[in-house]
């Protein structure tokens, strides 16, 4: 009878702990996000990620909004084990500290893909690239491959060089910079804009603009769009895990954020995720040797 | 038995009765001409759905399509998201968006889009349809499938690319039907 009381109570209290959350151990996993518009919506979008990757992980998991510009040196630093970046950043810290390749983020039309788009306003008169000469346009930042990268190759390619053509380019500033570029030429203020496709069709799809507003001049070939790497640092099985957890991900798998349950996938506005190769990356590394650009750029 | 006249009143009229009933089921199954009939109308019935169906599409869709031979490809993806605000599910988008992405060279994407408009609306795979999209189906299996089917030799363990495989083998037997 003892012996029967002593088993009960071992095999109550493993019933009672196997219902508790597994305590998180060892030192924090630090995952840098690049700023997409502002550091307060990328911790919106990403701290329920980031919950769920420390659940999946069972370590804490730090999330850290990082500027695009200052994301390379912080990275150099140490700061991060994890990036979150686009793919001009992916390619810049491969090329320069050998990042490791994790997994792409799928969104839209081209899924783990995007392209770069010059976009006027329907009713201009600007037909061509030619017809550019002497207009003002706005590109987006300019580390961004399909915002800026893409629509600058574009142009060289068509033979046409922005810097002594154009009348004059502007860069946006703040936040919410892709769509500042549309709006700036939905409103008349630039003749052209270099739009990426996925604000393009994101904001049609919400109805902030309509697909008859805009004429297409060019759209680039599609580039893998925002990209997660590992440090070199960071254990190659933890690196494996960090990556089935997010191929594991799907729209119904949900977490616990501040006492709300909340979607993963549609907090962070991501469909999915999907390992590509290095090599899939090659159009972007031409681009930015044509371009000039990091990490080839050249004085 | 029938011991009054009431008694043979009643089973007379029980013998008409009877015999009636055989009448009438007898003559109830559908005779030639029911039969002709009944199969006109289905066949009109079908004629007017495709005709539906056909004056939707073009009701709804010919910006899109206009805007596609025209070359204008971007602009077509943007129209067709915009069409899918007022019109989610709807099978015809899947179907040229698979189209303009394959025109693109998007061939992964196509194969994913081309299936699910072909889950949505058989249609497009039935030679006979009005609706029928086979050469277009066709074109993104043959130039698609083998490109996707070599990506997961290099990535076999990346589940996306398996999927857009099994899309392609879907299309594919589609488009060899069933057996005959």
């Amino acid at each position: 009878m003892k012996y029967l009381l002593l088993m009960l109570t071992f095999l109550l209290t493993g019933a009672v702990l196997s219902g508790c959350e597994q305590p998180l151990e060892g030192p924090p996993i630090r995952i840098g996000y690049m700023n997409c518009n502002s550091v307060k919506e990328t911790m919106e979008r990403f701290q329920p990620l980031t919950a769920y990757l420390q659940q999946q992980l069972g370590r804490p998991v730090e999330a850290i909004p990082v500027d695009t510009q200052d994301l390379e040196s912080r990275f150099a630093a140490g700061e991060f084990d994890f990036v979150h970046g686009n793919s001009l950043l992916y390619v810049i810290l491969k090329e320069n500290h050998d990042l490791q390749l994790v997994a792409t983020e799928k969104r839209g039309q081209f899924g783990s893909r995007t392209a770069g788009a010059i976009i006027v306003r329907r009713d201009s008169p600007i037909k061509s690239l030619k017809d550019l000469k002497g207009k003002r346009m706005i590109f987006g930042p300019q580390l961004a491959p399909s915002g800026y990268m893409a629509q600058y190759d574009l142009m060289l390619q068509a033979g046409f060089d922005p810097d002594r053509e154009l009348d004059y380019y502007a860069l946006p500033r703040g936040t919410f910079k892709h769509e500042k570029v549309i709006y700036g030429v939905y409103f008349g203020a630039f003749d052209a804009a270099a739009a990426p496709a996925l604000d393009l069709e994101i904001m049609t799809r919400e109805g902030k603009i309509s697909a008859d507003d805009f004429r297409v001049l060019a759209q680039s070939e599609t580039i893998p769009y925002c990209t997660f790497g590992a440090s070199k640092n960071v254990d190659s099985k933890l690196t494996e895990k960090f990556r089935k957890a997010l191929l594991d991900l799907t729209p119904e798998t949900t977490v616990e954020v501040d006492g709300q349950r909340l979607k993963v996938l549609d907090a962070a506005w991501i469909d999915g995720f999907e390992t590509l190769l290095d090599k899939d990356y090659d159009p972007i590394r031409v681009m930015a040797k044509r371009v000039n650009m990091p990490p080839y750029q050249e004085f | 038995m029938l011991r009054d006249r009431f008694d043979q009143l009643m089973m007379a009229s029980l013998v008409v009765v009877l015999l009636f009933m055989v009448v009438v089921m007898v003559g109830a199954g559908p005779d030639e001409y029911n039969r002709e009939n009944s199969a006109i109308s289905r066949h009109l019935e079908r004629e007017r759905l495709y005709k539906a169906r056909v004056a939707f599409i073009e009701r709804h869709f010919s910006p899109v399509i206009a805007l596609r031979d025209s070359g204008a490809l971007p602009e077509a993806l943007l129209k067709l998201e915009e069409l899918q605000r007022t019109l989610p599910g709807e099978a015809h988008i899947d179907l040229l968006s698979g189209d303009i992405l394959l025109r693109m060279g998007q061939f992964d994407r196509a194969l994913t889009k081309l299936a699910a408009a072909v889950r949505r609306n058989a249609d497009y795979v039935d030679a006979a349809s009005p609706l029928s999209q086979r050469p277009l189906l066709e074109s993104a299996v043959t130039e698609g499938l083998p490109l996707v089917r070599d990506r997961l030799r290099s990535q076999p363990d990346s589940r996306s690319v398996a999927q857009v495989v099994k899309d392609g083998y879907y299309l594919q037997s589609r488009l060899a039907g069933g057996c005959e």
